[in-house]
């Protein structure tokens, strides 16, 4: 019985025939030494076909199935062509040599070739991988490194999930655009203020907005021709029909030299000019808004597009500012001050980038800094959510941006909010109901679990009634069991503005809500389906739970 | 020490080492190099002259009766376990300008650009590890292959490796990984060819030597170990394993 060998390179496919087994036979010390020396091995192994790859795109399809183990069309072909063919009834009389086992089985399942992946084949793969460069004529020294290098680089490429999407480049470029348009759009219509007062100065003080004025200019162009029945114009323009009265009066009489025609023209071209500026501008930020929704948002909902992406831009990317602590999130902006304060031993800053998001603004003189402390914290996991969960959701940022309103209150009226290890639930279950699968990884769920440092750890078992020790202190009533069977109820549906009804979905969700691989994420929402679960120490529908007790959980997954 | 080559430099005049007078000369093996002066920095000659990846010192130094430079780049032995090996004296690293490696394990691009400049454009490195900078770095070096897998999925890449002379590991976990240390090398390595492990040094054993686990779980004959050599240059010690596989009976 013939045995064939293939061997899968980045150039292309190989197949070999081996004669000359029988003398060897299956002991595999003696094909070892026949392998080294190439003459001998050539005895033994020849090259029945070779097949390259037809381009870059081809290759890399080829090696993403070949390391699944899945065997593409181009290698149906390439096999069927070159080896003898299997009659359907008749067992084959030879056998093709792999490297793998899992292709080998995909192999026999769709061209009924038999395939075998044994000692004696990796022995003779090994010959032929060192002796390939010489098999195959085509192949100059030089040219597989070259292949190997292209598709090695496209191989992990892929693999890294190069997202053009999600590139957060554009938000920074877009914010340092934003800055610099809006200092030009200033500059801007402060020279045309100045230069259309040449001709009527008091329209200066009656139009304040820029880009009004610049509209206004414009449209009234020679203030002698400014009479009553350009009026209704105006007053579109202005909105206010007294302040476009104004305007035609001030025009009568006003002390401003005229302007012959060209000047005209060239005021209104640059007038022009600043308002496409603006409008520009607008656009921009909406370009802004939108892609920040689409790389960071969570951090969208929770503070604003363009804090958002100031910050984002001020750590440099968005795996910079999840990577850096939230004290750092807290004083980013405000380097200058924090490192004089650190040399002076002073009292270093409160506030950086964050100060302009408006919960700081809300909160007591006070209560400035505990905001600022308390929003960064925030922050720092909102980044975190959005620069390693795949999917796209601002779900955990809305849930955020209460805690935020409700620590607001707390510091105002003294109102409690809720614990957070609930909120994250709520969030988590939202998530799911969006209809978005949330990525899991066993891992993490073991290791938040380990990492709680709450003491009441909740988990959500499917097979019993999970239970959810009360908070004792929440002045919410929440219901404290979900049961499984039925819809369980929302937990604080109090406060909740959304009114998505949480439902955990039994098959689904408590599978996985543990998502993100963020490092401190305090969410303990770990969900293992598993027949084990440790009773936190609450029997089943008794609502008390004591919360010192048990907070040891053991997932295993 | 080897005696001079034609090419061995001799005047110095780097960028940061200005008014040093530093040599620069072979050391022990091929394509490593020793600066000679105040400190001796081991130093691999750059193959992407102009280029320092970590913010390591470039040395340019002049050829002898030539007046083009040549610049090198310091290797530095507490964050390279491979340097740190030289230092301390092991035998023979078998890598050479112009050998293949097949580099495995944590990887974090620093050995590898070292390596990567040891076997020159000869030769090639592949490396395989899960870390994204590495790609980064790949692109401006024609000689490095990075496949982004885990090791122990050793058939996955199977069509981007040719046969390697020597496989360098790297790797801090549990010894279970050896199986599939394993069968990188019976896939990659070829016959006579050298492994080098490098680990923590929890692997030892009770009478203080290492472990060498091929030795020790699989094919004894196969797999030989040469010589284990200590690094207590980094925090918690480490232990570099040398060994050969299949060498021939000459």
């Amino acid at each position: 019985m013939s045995l064939y060998l293939l061997y899968e390179s980045a150039s292309g496919y190989a197949l070999f025939n081996c004669h000359g087994i029988d003398e060897i036979g299956q002991n595999t010390e003696a094909v070892r030494n026949s392998v080294e020396d190439l003459t001998r091995f050539g005895k033994v192994v020849q090259l029945v076909g070779f097949n390259p790859f037809d381009s870059a795109l081809d290759a890399l399809n080829q090696i993403n199935a070949v390391s699944e183990g899945q065997m593409t069309d181009e290698l149906q072909n390439f096999l069927e062509a070159n080896l003898p063919k299997v009659k359907e009834t008749k067992k084959a009389k030879f056998s093709l040599g792999v490297a793998e086992p899992k292709l080998g089985s995909h192999i026999l399942e769709v061209t009924k070739i038999p395939c075998q992946s044994n000692e004696f084949v990796l022995e003779l793969l090994r010959g032929v991988r060192l002796h390939i460069d010489r098999f195959i004529e085509n192949l100059k020294p030089g040219d597989l490194e070259k292949a190997q290098l292209g598709l090695g680089h496209s191989y992990s490429r892929a693999k890294v999930k190069f997202n053009v999407n999600r590139v957060d480049n554009m938000v920074i470029q877009a914010i340092f655009l934003l800055d610099t348009l809006d200092k030009d759009v200033n500059s801007f219509s402060m020279r045309v203020r100045e230069w259309y007062s040449w001709h009527f100065p008091e329209l200066v003080k009656i139009v304040n907005d820029n880009y009004l004025y610049a509209k206004v200019a414009k449209y009234v162009d020679n203030k002698s021709e400014l009479s009553e029945d350009k009026l209704p114009g105006l007053i579109d323009l202005v909105g206010d029909e007294d302040k476009a009265k104004e305007i035609v009066e001030a025009a009568k009489a006003s002390m401003g030299q005229d302007l012959s025609p060209v000047d005209l023209i060239n005021v209104k071209l640059f007038a022009q000019r600043v308002m496409d500026l603006a409008e520009y501008r607008k656009k921009l930020y909406d370009y802004l808004v939108a892609k920040m929704s689409d790389i960071a948002p969570n951090l969208a909902a929770l503070i604003g597009e363009v804090v958002g992406a100031r910050l984002i831009s001020h750590a440099g990317s968005l795996t910079n500012l999840a990577k850096c602590p939230s004290s750092t999130l807290q004083i980013l902006g405000a380097e200058k001050a924090l490192f004089r304060a650190l040399k002076t031993r002073g009292n270093t800053p409160k506030y950086g980038l964050i100060f302009h998001s408006s919960f700081i603004g809300r909160a007591s003189a006070r209560n400035k800094g505990r905001m600022a402390r308390y929003l960064a914290n925030k922050c720092s996991i909102a980044s975190r959510i959005d620069c390693f969960l795949d999917k796209n959701t601002t779900a955990f940022g809305d849930k955020l941006r209460e805690q935020v309103e409700e620590r607001l209150d707390f510091y105002d009226k003294g109102v409690a909010p809720r614990k957070n290890i609930d909120v994250m639930k709520v969030a988590i279950g939202n998530v799911d109901n969006e209809g978005v699968e949330v990525d899991v990884n066993g891992a993490t769920a073991k290791s938040s679990a380990k990492k709680s440092k709450k003491k009441k750890s909740s988990e959500m078992d499917v097979e019993e009634l999970p239970v959810e020790p009360s908070a004792k202190k929440s002045k919410k009533k929440k219901s404290t069991e979900m049961d499984v069977d039925e819809i369980p109820t929302e937990p604080s549906a109090k406060k909740s503005k959304k009114k998505k009804s949480a439902e955990m979905d039994v098959d689904e969700a408590p599978t996985e809500p543990s998502v993100k691989k963020s490092k401190k994420s305090k969410s303990k929402v770990d969900s293992v389906a598993n027949g084990e679960e440790k009773q936190t120490a609450v029997t089943n529908g008794d609502g008390t739970g004591k919360k010192k007790k048990s907070r040891k959980s053991v997932q295993d997954s | 020490m080897t005696s001079p080559t034609p090419y061995m430099p001799i005047l110095v005049s780097s960028f940061s080492s200005l008014k040093k007078q530093i040599k620069v000369v072979p050391f022990r093996f091929e394509g490593v190099f020793k600066t000679k002066g105040k400190d001796n920095m081991l130093c691999t000659k750059n193959l992407v002259p102009g280029e320092a990846l970590y913010g390591e010192e470039l040395m340019r130094v002049q050829n002898e009766g030539d007046i083009t430079e040549v610049e090198y780049r310091v290797w530095n032995p507490f964050r390279s376990k491979l340097s740190a090996a030289i230092m301390y004296g092991v035998t023979n690293i078998w890598i050479k300008p112009g050998s293949r490696v097949l580099y495995l394990g944590n990887v974090c691009g620093l050995t590898v650009s070292n390596l990567s400049d040891l076997v020159g454009s000869d030769g090639m490195v592949y490396v395989v590890g899960y870390i994204d900078d590495v790609v980064g770095m790949a692109g401006t070096r024609p000689n490095v292959v990075t496949i982004i897998e885990k090791f122990w999925n050793h058939g996955n890449y199977r069509m981007l490796v040719s046969t390697v002379d020597v496989i360098f590991a790297e790797y801090d976990r549990h010894l279970d990984e050896t199986l599939f240390m394993v069968n990188n090398v019976r896939f990659y390595l070829r016959a006579g060819g050298h492994y080098m492990i490098s680990t923590r040094a929890n692997n030892l054993n009770s009478t203080g030597q290492v472990k060498d686990v091929f030795t020790i779980h699989f094919q004894r004959k196969e797999f030989k170990q040469i010589e284990t050599i200590m690094l207590n240059l980094m925090e918690g010690a480490c232990s570099l394993v040398v060994g050969s596989y299949r060498l021939l009976d000459d």
